[in-house]
């Protein structure tokens, strides 16, 4: 997983705040989706299909040990074979050892954003392997080597004619700015790669435990494509993307298609259960399952688990004002929104990722809508508590927020603290604002303004209050200030 | 990584002792409505044209397989690809079991679901995955007994055939369709754009295919 310093964090939130195109096609994005959430919860009875999600992917993961054996056994009993890998670096030894058994030389791959956390495609190409991505979405970011700027849609921060020139250095030749024919070019050129790839490789949304069976969730086909053609499928999945039955997907594929893309149902959901059985005419001659670990298992059983209950719909990014400004790439990991905001910390220590439990207002918009009721906005707040009681939060930080615990409980000194602010404020004020400071202070005016300190205090306000109030005190009676 | 350590380090975390979970899968309370046969016809229907699907509801299979002639005929089509139990011989010539070329898929459905417009295939033996993801085109042809009202039904219906499913199930709600560029929608990224469903208002497919797809993959 790569890691954003603060510098690249910062250099990203100030490139996506300075581009006002992006700053656009954010904001219509999300208001798009929005149209969608409301029209759900119009539709169908939207508390108890969110308890009903939230119940199955608790009581998974809460017996995860057993649902993954039970999924591991079933794959095997269909044919196919299914490894078990700790950490990023393992799961990419496996993958690299099939397709260097198999002297693939291409290998097309549908949307996996565990695939892009393990940093599988930078491996595979530098094993001198050819990696096709085929979601139209991934096609496009992986043409402008960029990382995805949404979790389902990955390419949306792209207007149409940076789409139109990538595609057209790819294809070499000029291609019009028409979306149709551009989709066109992309069925063309990725239907040869589909024919010709040695390897298939894609994530899964959910594996059914009972059966061993790979459930993906798509639109566009190349999921169906990448799982038929291929004479080898290599599924790579997350260890908790797991349900226990069939019958446990009706609230999840009732939640999902809405949540992630604004219809009832995708165009596809393809359960793929072995590779193919003995008379079958086509599908993959071999199915290999690599089980991804990864930082997992460090969250089970701790007060963060139900991070691992999402669903991967994307709700969270459609509705945090934070991500509205910031958009994906600050994230600087697979995840974005949210739930990259908590899930990237945790998976790969919030030491490499300080800045990402901050990347949000707290407002609760996350919580509200979440799919799988993930307290989100709690997680972030108490992964800022983590930080400080670790003490990975910055010297200054420490120091201020001990000055003021000392000083919120000295009248004396607060009070003096309050005119000092005040005095020194003075100069730097104009118009109601403060809109320069040096030092600390102007972290927060290099992009906002801070409000002039008023002339008077409140406990000196308090102090002063007309007699008439002061009588009510303690009676409970509602107060007026001056 | 070993299985046993792996599953070690999960129950560890858990603090669970190996074997099954204390409680039962938590089931959904049935939430959907209940339609007659009339009404979950039409709101399948409903559906289908919404997905920009061209649906037709005839009265037996011989009327599909007449419209597919003479859609065949207009569009120019010289193959259709299809497993070979589907097949008739007035088009005899036209029929190919690769759909890697054909212009024009033809698969019959399990089952479909009125709620959201979906058409549940299974692919095994003959019934080819590629017949309804390869071609630009694609049929689907579903007796109409075979609606079911919502999507749990299907997936109640997938469970009750035990362990030994086909190796793939493909749900199929309209056409393949992306709005990555730009957000404008587009059919026919990579499977197909245009898809055709036929609902087969008698019974005879169902007892015509005791053999064919309507009862493979049951246990």
């Amino acid at each position: 997983m790569s890691r954003a310093t603060r510098a690249a964090f910062d250099e990203q939130v100030g490139r996506a705040l300075g581009d006002a195109t992006l700053q656009e096609v954010i904001r219509d994005g999300q208001d798009f989706m929005q149209v969608f959430h409301e029209q759900a919860r119009g539709e169908l009875d939207w508390p108890a299909l969110l308890d009903q999600v939230e119940a199955v992917r608790s009581h998974t993961v809460e017996n995860l040990d057993y649902y993954v054996d039970q999924f591991a056994a079933n794959v095997e009993k269909r044919g196919g074979v299914v490894y078990f890998a700790a950490t990023a670096q393992e799961a990419r030894a496996h993958v690299l050892a099939l397709a260097r058994q198999r002297s693939a030389k291409l290998i097309v791959k549908a949307k996996s954003l565990l695939t892009e956390e393990i940093g599988l495609n930078a491996a595979l190409e530098a094993a001198g392997i050819e990696v096709v991505e085929t979601d139209l979405g991934e096609v496009i970011i992986q043409l402008a080597h960029e990382k995805p700027f949404h979790i389902v849609a990955p390419a949306i921060h792209k207007s149409l004619e940076q789409i139109r020139v990538l595609l057209s250095a790819a294809a070499g030749e000029e291609l019009p700015a028409d979306p149709a024919a551009l989709t066109a070019f992309a069925r063309r050129f990725l239907r040869e790669k589909f024919f010709a790839a040695d390897i298939g490789i894609s994530g899964c949304n959910f594996g059914v435990a009972s059966t061993g069976s790979v459930v993906l969730v798509t639109n566009e086909g190349n999921g169906r494509m990448t799982t038929t053609l291929p004479k080898t499928h290599v599924v790579v999945m997350g260890m908790e993307r797991l349900v226990p039955d069939f019958e446990s997907l009706e609230p999840i594929l009732a939640v999902l298609p809405w949540m992630g893309g604004g219809t009832r149902m995708t165009s596809y959901v393809t359960a793929i259960s072995g590779p193919r059985q003995a008379g079958d005419e086509d599908g993959p001659e071999e199915l290999h399952v690599v089980i991804v670990d990864n930082g997992r298992s460090a969250i089970l059983g701790g007060k963060y688990q139900k991070i691992l209950n999402c669903i991967r719909c994307g709700a969270c990014l459609d509705v945090c004002p934070v991500y509205r400004k910031i958009g994906g790439h600050a994230y600087g990991a697979a995840y974005s929104g949210p739930i990259g905001a908590v899930l990237t910390p945790l998976l790969d220590g919030f030491q490499h990722h300080p800045e990402l439990p901050y990347a949000s207002s707290l407002c609760g918009a996350c919580s509200e809508i979440c799919s799988a009721r993930i307290p989100l906005a709690d997680y972030l707040l108490e992964l800022r508590a983590d930080m400080v009681r670790l003490g990975s939060g910055s010297g200054a930080w420490q120091f201020g927020f001990r000055g003021f615990a000392e000083t919120a409980v000295r009248p004396r000194v607060w009070d003096a603290a309050e005119r000092l602010a005040g005095v020194a404020a003075r100069p730097l004020t104009a118009g109601g604002a403060i809109r320069w400071a040096p030092g600390l202070p102007g972290l927060w005016t290099r992009t906002r303004d801070l409000p002039a300190v008023a002339r008077q205090s409140f406990r000196r306000l308090w102090r002063r209050r007309p007699s008439d109030a002061r009588d009510g005190e303690g009676t409970g009676g509602t107060r007026r200030l001056p | 990584m070993e299985r046993a350590a792996f599953l070690e380090t999960l129950r560890r975390q858990l603090h669970r002792a190996p074997g099954p979970p204390a409680s039962p899968v938590p089931r959904s309370p049935a939430t959907q409505r209940t339609l007659d046969d009339q009404e979950r016809l039409a709101l399948f229907v409903a559906r289908l044209q919404a997905l920009g699907v061209m649906a037709s509801v005839v009265p037996a299979l011989e009327d599909a397989q007449a419209a597919i002639e003479r859609l065949a005929l207009d569009r120019g089509w010289l193959s259709i690809s299809c497993a070979a139990p589907l097949r008739w011989p007035a088009i005899a010539d036209r029929w190919k079991a690769d759909p890697r070329e054909a212009p024009f898929g033809l698969a019959e459905a399990e089952l479909a679901v009125a709620e959201t417009g979906t058409l549940l295939l299974t692919n095994h033996g003959p019934f080819r995955r590629g017949h309804s993801l390869l071609p630009p085109s694609i049929g689907l042809v579903v007796p109409r007994a075979r609606i079911v009202t919502g999507f749990g039904d299907a997936l109640r219906w997938i469970a009750a055939q035990g362990p030994e499913l086909p190796a793939c199930l493909s749900f199929i709600t309209g056409p393949s369709n992306t709005a990555d560029i730009a957000s404008v929608q587009v059919v026919g990224v990579h499977g197909p754009g245009e898809v055709f469903v036929w609902v087969v208002a008698n019974d005879e497919v169902e007892e015509s295919s005791t053999d064919g797809p309507a009862d493979a993959g049951r246990a």
